[in-house]
C-alpha cells in the first residue's frame, strides 16, 4: 500500500513557512534542552523586610540579676544580620505597678543587665514588659509568674541494668522518682534538670553544678529535651496528676571507680509561654540542617515583635 | 456494640420510612418495570451512566456502574430513548403492561439523522440531581498533550475547576482545598492508597485500560464515605466480548500494550494491560561506558523504572448473574549503587560497596458478583484487597582482604511503611416506582497499618551483629458503614437525593462513630436552568502524614487511633447548571469546614527521628475552604473541550503550628484557570491544546533573623542568631502558567489504526517553579531561587490499535 500525506485536511504550508516552523521548533527545543541540563533557575524578588524589635528576657523568682537582650530584626538577604541594640528603654510592671526599667546605661556586652538588691517575690503576679527603641514600633508582652513547685524526689542507686544496643556493654541504671503537685483547672509546666558536682576537689571544681543527662520510659507527660532536661506537663490530661514520674541515669560498670558526686534536681515551674518557647526552640534545633524537616516558626509572645518574655520559679531537691 | 446500634438507629428508621413509602400499594400497583443492561454493540462493554429516558413523561434513569438500569413507569405505552455520549441513541415504543427485560446495544458514533432532539436525552447536567460531579470522556483525555507522550488521567483531572495539582509535574489532586489523602481513589471500586509513579510525575492509571472516569467534589451521595474531599471513580474496561483487540503505544518514556477479547464469545472476556518505562535500559550502555572511562576503580550504577499491570476477567454467568475479577499491580524502583576496589599498603585489597534504594509497590484485587434479584432489585457483592508498601534504605559494606584473612563490616538501615486492607461490601439498587430510586448497602474493612519502622543492621565484627527494629509497630483497625439513599421526585420541578451514611471504626480498644446526613436538591427554574444545592457530612479514619516540602512517596498512611481523632468535614454547595446547545455550563459556590486534620508539628520529620513515635510528631487542627467554580464543557463535536475557572481560599489552624494562628494551606490557590481544546482538523489530523494558569503555591521561607541568648547552668552566656519565617506559608511562588499542544496523525491500514502523536509540553518555555530555595549567588549575596524542572519538552509517541 502506498501512503500519502493529506493535502486537503491539513493546512498546506509553503516551504518558507515550513522552514520557519522547523526553525522555531528547533530553537525552542535547543533552548529547552539547554535549560534542562543546567537546571531551570529563576531568581525572584523577596518581600522587603520591615525591621522589628526582638526581645529576650526570662525572669526567675529569687533571681539576683536580670538579663535582657534587644535586637533589631534583619531580612535574610541582609548580609550584616540582626543588630543588638543598646539604646532602648524597657519597663517592667508587676501587678499593674511600675517595678523596674532598663536603658542604655545598663548595657554591657550585648546585654542589658540589672543587679537586684534583694530577692523579689513575684509568684502569682502578672508581669508586663514594654520595650521601645527609636525608629521601631514598641513591643510588649505579658505573663504571670508561676507558683513555686512543690515536689518530692527519690534517687535509688543501681536498680537495674541494660545492655547498650550499639556497644553491647552493660549499663547500670539509677532511678529517680519524682512527684510534683499539679494545680486543678490549669495546665502545669515544669522543667526538670538533673545536676551533679564533685565532692572531692581532687576530681574537679566542687562549687560548679553540671547538667547531667536523664532518660526515661515513654510517658505522655514528659518531653525529653536535647540536653537531657525533662519538660513535664499535664497538658491535655485534664487535672491529671504528675506523680510517679520516673527517670533513669545510666553509667558503665561501677567497678571502674567513679568519683563521689553530689546530686540534685532543679525543678522549675514555667509560664506556658516559656514552655511553648522551649518546645519550639527544641524543634528549631532539631530541624536545623534536616532537609526533610518541617519549617519551624519559633514561638513568640512579644506582640508586634519577636522573641520571648519568660518566667520561671524553681526549687532544688537534693537527691541522697 | 450498643454504640453501633445507636448509630444505626436513625439509619434503620430512615430505611423503614423509605420502604413504607416505596412499597405504598397505591404506587406499586400502578407501575411496571423495564430493566436490563446497556452495552456497546461492537464490544459488549457495559455503558455505565447510559441514560434511559421516557420522553412522554420526562422521567429517566441512568445505568449504574455495571450498565444495569431499571425504569418503572405507569401502565400504558411509552416512548423510551436510550442514549450515551458518543453513541447513536435508540428509540423504542414499549407497552408497560407487565415487567419487561430489555438489553440495549448502542452503536458508537452519532449517525446523521439519528440525532435526538435536545430535551429528549436524560442526563444533561441540569437533569442530574448530583452536583459537583464531572465526567471526562477517556477518548478526549487520550488526545491531550502529555509529558513524554504519556497520557495521564490525573493530570487531565487537574484541568477541571476545583481540582488542583500539587505543583509542576505532580499527579497529586487537591480538591476544594483538601489534601490528597482526602480523595477516595477507587479503581473498580477498590481504594488505592498511592497513585503515583516517578515521584508523582505520572499516575498509576493507564489510560488504555480505563473505560470511564468521574470525580465528585461535593454533594456526596450516601453510598460514598471514608474521605472528606472527593470520590474518584475509575472503571477498567471489561474486555471485548466478540473478538480480540489491542492497543500498543510507544513513547519516549514508556511502552504499553493492552489486549482484550473473548474467552467464550458473548459469555466471558478478558482485558490485560501492561506498561513499563525503559530509561534504565536505555541508559545502561551509557553508564557502562562512563564507568569504563573513569580513571577511578569505582563504578556507579543508577536505576529507575516503573511498571504496572491491569487485568480483568468478566464472566456473564447467565442473564441475572455476572462475575468480575480485576487486579492491578504497580512498582517503582529507584536507586543507585557504587562499587570500588583498590589496593592499599600492607598488601591489603579493599572492596567497598554502597546501595541506596527507594521503591514502592501498589497492588489491588477485586472480585465482584452482580445479581438481578428481580427487575426492580439489583445487587453487587465485592471482596477486595488493597496493598501499599514503601521502602527506602541505604547500605554500606567494606571488606579488607589480606593474604589469609578477610575482615568485613556492614551497615544497613531500612525504613518501611505501608498499609493493607481487606474489605467486603454489598450494595443494592432498588427502583420501586417512577418516583424513587433507592440505593442501600454496607461495607466492612480491615486495615493493617505499618506506619513507619526503621530496621538497623550493624556488623562491625563484634560477637553479635546488631539487627534491631526501631519505630512504630503495626496498628490494626476495623471500619464499617451502612447507608441508604433515595433519589426522589418530590414535585415535577424538584428532585432530591436524600441519604444517610453511618460509619464506625474500632482501633486500639476505642470506637469512633459518625452519622453523616446527605442531601442534594435540584429545582428546575421556569427557564429550564437547574438550581442545585447540596449538604454532606463526611468522616475519615485514615490519614496521610506528609512532609509538605517533599513530593516523595515517603508519606505515611496512619490510622485514627486512641489518641488521634478521625477527620471530619461538612460541605454546603449551591449552583446553577444548564445546557446551551452543545455546551454544558455550571457555576457552583461551596464552603467546607474541616476538623481533625493531621499534620507534622513544626520541625518534625519522618526520618532521622528514630526514637520518636509518629503520634508524638503530629498535631491535629481545623481548616476551611470556600470558593466559586465555573465550567463550560463541550463533550461532542468536531471541536470539544472545556473552560474552567476557580476562585478559592483554603486555610488551616493547628495549635502546634504557626503559633496556633490561622495560615493559608500550602495549596491555597486564589485563581485557577484551564482551557482545553480538542479539534478535528479533518482527514487524518487532529490537534489539542491546553493552557493553564494558577496562583503561585504558598511557601514557608526563612525570611528574617534576630539575636537571642541563653544561659547555661554555670552562668555562661551564649548568643545565637535565629533565622525563621515570619509566618507559615506567608510567601508565594511565582504564578504557574503553561501551554501544551499536540498534533495527532491517524491512518487506518486494513483493520489497524496507526497514530503518531507529536506533543509539546510548555510550548512557550515558561519557567514554572518546582521548588524555591534560599541560596548564595556568585558574589556571596543571599538570593531566593526558584527551580523549574520542565522547560519546552517536545515528544513523540506511536500508537497502534487493532
Amino acid at each position: 500500500m502506498k501512503y500519502s500525506y493529506p493535502t486537503q485536511a491539513f493546512p498546506a504550508l509553503t516551504s518558507l513557512q515550513s522552514a520557519l516552523a522547523i526553525g522555531l521548533i528547533c530553537s525552542l527545543s535547543l533552548t529547552g534542552c539547554e535549560e534542562f541540563l543546567e537546571g531551570v533557575v529563576h531568581e525572584i524578588d523577596f518581600p522587603e523586610h520591615v525591621p522589628a524589635l526582638a526581645v529576650t528576657l526570662t525572669i526567675e523568682e529569687d533571681a539576683q540579676i536580670l538579663r535582657l537582650m534587644v535586637s533589631k530584626t534583619a531580612g535574610v538577604l541582609d548580609p550584616q544580620g540582626s543588630e543588638v541594640l543598646s539604646d532602648v528603654l524597657a519597663n517592667l510592671e508587676a501587678n499593674g505597678t511600675s517595678w523596674l526599667s532598663l536603658d542604655a546605661d545598663d548595657f554591657n556586652g550585648d546585654l542589658h543587665s540589672l543587679a537586684l538588691d534583694a530577692p523579689v517575690h513575684l509568684a502569682g503576679m502578672p508581669l508586663r514588659l514594654e520595650v521601645e527603641a527609636e525608629g521601631l514600633d514598641p513591643v510588649s508582652a505579658e505573663s504571670t509568674m508561676p507558683e513555686k513547685p512543690v515536689a518530692l524526689a527519690e534517687l535509688e542507686f543501681a536498680v537495674d541494668s541494660i545492655m547498650h544496643p550499639w556497644t553491647e556493654e552493660f549499663m547500670v541504671r539509677d532511678r529517680i522518682t519524682v512527684d510534683i503537685e499539679a494545680h486543678d483547672g490549669v495546665e502545669d509546666w515544669f522543667i526538670l534538670e538533673l545536676q551533679s558536682r564533685f565532692l572531692d576537689p581532687m576530681w574537679g571544681d566542687t562549687a560548679t553544678w553540671w547538667l547531667e543527662y536523664m532518660g526515661g520510659p515513654p510517658d505522655p507527660r514528659v518531653n525529653t529535651l536535647r540536653r537531657g532536661e525533662m519538660l513535664v506537663s499535664d497538658q491535655g490530661l485534664g487535672d491529671g496528676d504528675l506523680n510517679q514520674l520516673t527517670f533513669f541515669k545510666e553509667y558503665l560498670d561501677p567497678d571502674w571507680g567513679y568519683p563521689e558526686m553530689e546530686w540534685r534536681l532543679r525543678i522549675s515551674a514555667l509560664s506556658e509561654s516559656s514552655a511553648q518557647y522551649l518546645l519550639s526552640m527544641e524543634a528549631y534545633e532539631q530541624a536545623d540542617g534536616n532537609p526533610f524537616a518541617e519549617p519551624v516558626i519559633v514561638y513568640s509572645n512579644i506582640s508586634s515583635g519577636f522573641g520571648h518574655f519568660g518566667l520561671r520559679n524553681s526549687v532544688i531537691v537534693e537527691l541522697e | 456494640m450498643s454504640h453501633f446500634f445507636r448509630i444505626l438507629q436513625p439509619l434503620l428508621t430512615l430505611a423503614a420510612a423509605l420502604c413504607v413509602l416505596c412499597w405504598s400499594p397505591k404506587i406499586a400497583a400502578q407501575s411496571f418495570t423495564l430493566s436490563g443492561h446497556v452495552q456497546d454493540a461492537a464490544s459488549g462493554e457495559q455503558l455505565l451512566g447510559a441514560t434511559v429516558w421516557c420522553s412522554d413523561l420526562s422521567i429517566g434513569v441512568a445505568a449504574n456502574t455495571y450498565g444495569f438500569y431499571s425504569l418503572s413507569l405507569p401502565e400504558g405505552e411509552h416512548q423510551v430513548v436510550v442514549s450515551y455520549i458518543g453513541y447513536t441513541p435508540q428509540r423504542f415504543s414499549v407497552l408497560f403492561d407487565q415487567d419487561h427485560k430489555m438489553n440495549v446495544e448502542l452503536v458508537a458514533g452519532t449517525a446523521l439523522g439519528e440525532a435526538v432532539v435536545t430535551g429528549e436525552i436524560f442526563g444533561h447536567i441540569e437533569e442530574q440531581v448530583q452536583m459537583s460531579k464531572i465526567e471526562v470522556p477517556i477518548e478526549q483525555i487520550k488526545r491531550l498533550p502529555a509529558i513524554g507522550g504519556e497520557v495521564d488521567l490525573l493530570k487531565a483531572l487537574q484541568l477541571l475547576p476545583g481540582v488542583q495539582s500539587g505543583g509542576e509535574g505532580s499527579s497529586g489532586l487537591y480538591v476544594r482545598g483538601g489534601s490528597p489523602d482526602q480523595n477516595l481513589m477507587l479503581l473498580d471500586g477498590v481504594p488505592l492508597y498511592s497513585v503515583n509513579h516517578l515521584f508523582g510525575f505520572f499516575s498509576v492509571f493507564n489510560a488504555d485500560a480505563v473505560k470511564s472516569m468521574a470525580i465528585t467534589k461535593g454533594g456526596f451521595p450516601a453510598r460514598f464515605g471514608g474521605r472528606l474531599s472527593s470520590i474518584l471513580e475509575i472503571n477498567l474496561k471489561d474486555g471485548h466480548m466478540k473478538e480480540i483487540h489491542g492497543d500498543a503505544t510507544v513513547s519516549i518514556i514508556a511502552s504499553k500494550l493492552t489486549l482484550e477479547g473473548p474467552i467464550i464469545k458473548d459469555k466471558a472476556s478478558f482485558m490485560v494491560s501492561a506498561r513499563r518505562t525503559y530509561l534504565d535500559i536505555l541508559l545502561r550502555p551509557l553508564f557502562a561506558r562512563i564507568n569504563q572511562n573513569e580513571n577511578s576503580s569505582g563504578t556507579v550504577e543508577p536505576r529507575y523504572y516503573f511498571y504496572d499491570i491491569n487485568g480483568k476477567v468478566n464472566w456473564k454467568v447467565n442473564d441475572r448473574d455476572r462475575v468480575f475479577f480485576s487486579t492491578f499491580s504497580g512498582t517503582d524502583d529507584f536507586g543507585f549503587s557504587t562499587h570500588d576496589t583498590y589496593d592499599q599498603s600492607g598488601g591489603q585489597t579493599v572492596n567497598t560497596e554502597s546501595d541506596f534504594g527507594l521503591d514502592w509497590v501498589n497492588s489491588v484485587q477485586a472480585l465482584r458478583w452482580n445479581h438481578e434479584w428481580q427487575p426492580k432489585l439489583f445487587s453487587n457483592v465485592t471482596l477486595t484487597r488493597s496493598y501499599y508498601r514503601f521502602n527506602t534504605g541505604i547500605e554500606f559494606s567494606d571488606a579488607v582482604t589480606t593474604a589469609d584473612t578477610t575482615i568485613s563490616e556492614r551497615f544497613a538501615a531500612l525504613y518501611r511503611s505501608g498499609i493493607e486492607d481487606y474489605a467486603a461490601q454489598i450494595d443494592f439498587d432498588y427502583a420501586p416506582n417512577a418516583s424513587h430510586y433507592v440505593k442501600f448497602g454496607a461495607k466492612w474493612t480491615h486495615h493493617r497499618f505499618s506506619p513507619g519502622a526503621t530496621q538497623l543492621e550493624l556488623d562491625f565484627g563484634q560477637s553479635n551483629p546488631i539487627d534491631t527494629l526501631l519505630g512504630a509497630m503495626d496498628v490494626n483497625s476495623n471500619d464499617s458503614y451502612v447507608y441508604v439513599e433515595d433519589e426522589v421526585a418530590l414535585t415535577p420541578r424538584l428532585r432530591a437525593n436524600i441519604g444517610l451514611h453511618a460509619s464506625m471504626m474500632h482501633v486500639q480498644g476505642k470506637t469512633y462513630g459518625s452519622l453523616q446526613p446527605r442531601l442534594a436538591l435540584n429545582f428546575r427554574l421556569p427557564t429550564g436552568t437547574a438550581l442545585k444545592a447540596s449538604y454532606a457530612r463526611m468522616a475519615q479514619y485514615v490519614n496521610l502524614l506528609t512532609n509538605e516540602g517533599l513530593g516523595l512517596p515517603t508519606d505515611l498512611w496512619v490510622p485514627s487511633t486512641a489518641k488521634i481523632r478521625p477527620q471530619k468535614s461538612w460541605q454546603v454547595a449551591v449552583g446553577l447548571a444548564d445546557t446551551f446547545g452543545e455546551f454544558e455550563l455550571s457555576l457552583e459556590g461551596y464552603y467546607k469546614g474541616l476538623d481533625g486534620l493531621l499534620s507534622y508539628k513544626d520541625g518534625a520529620s519522618f526520618m532521622f527521628n528514630l526514637e520518636t513515635d509518629w503520634e508524638e510528631q503530629v498535631t491535629q487542627g481545623i481548616g476551611n475552604a470556600y470558593g466559586l467554580e465555573f465550567l463550560a464543557q463541550k463533550k461532542m463535536g468536531r471541536t470539544s473541550g472545556w473552560v474552567g475557572y476557580t476562585l478559592s481560599w483554603s486555610n488551616r489552624k493547628f495549635d502546634a503550628i504557626n503559633n496556633g494562628a490561622w495560615y493559608p494551606f500550602t495549596y491555597d490557590r486564589r485563581h485557577d484557570v484551564s482551557l482545553v481544546v480538542n479539534h478535528e482538523l479533518g482527514g487524518k489530523w487532529s490537534t489539542s491544546a491546553v493552557w493553564v494558569y494558577g496562583t503561585g503555591r504558598a511557601l514557608t521561607l526563612s525570611e528574617l533573623m534576630y539575636t537571642t541568648f541563653f544561659v547555661d547552668e554555670q552562668g555562661n552566656i551564649y548568643e545565637e542568631e535565629i533565622t525563621l519565617p515570619s509566618g507559615k506559608n506567608a510567601f508565594r511562588m511565582s504564578p504557574y502558567h503553561r501551554l501544551d499542544v499536540s498534533i495527532v496523525q491517524t491512518k487506518t491500514i486494513k483493520n489497524m489504526k496507526r497514530s503518531v502523536i507529536f506533543s509539546v509540553y510548555n510550548a512557550y518555555n515558561n519557567l514554572n517553579p518546582f521548588f524555591a530555595n534560599l541560596e548564595e549567588n556568585n558574589t556571596g549575596q543571599p538570593v531566593i531561587r526558584e527551580y523549574g524542572i520542565f522547560p519546552f519538552l517536545p515528544s513523540i509517541a506511536w500508537r497502534l490499535s487493532f
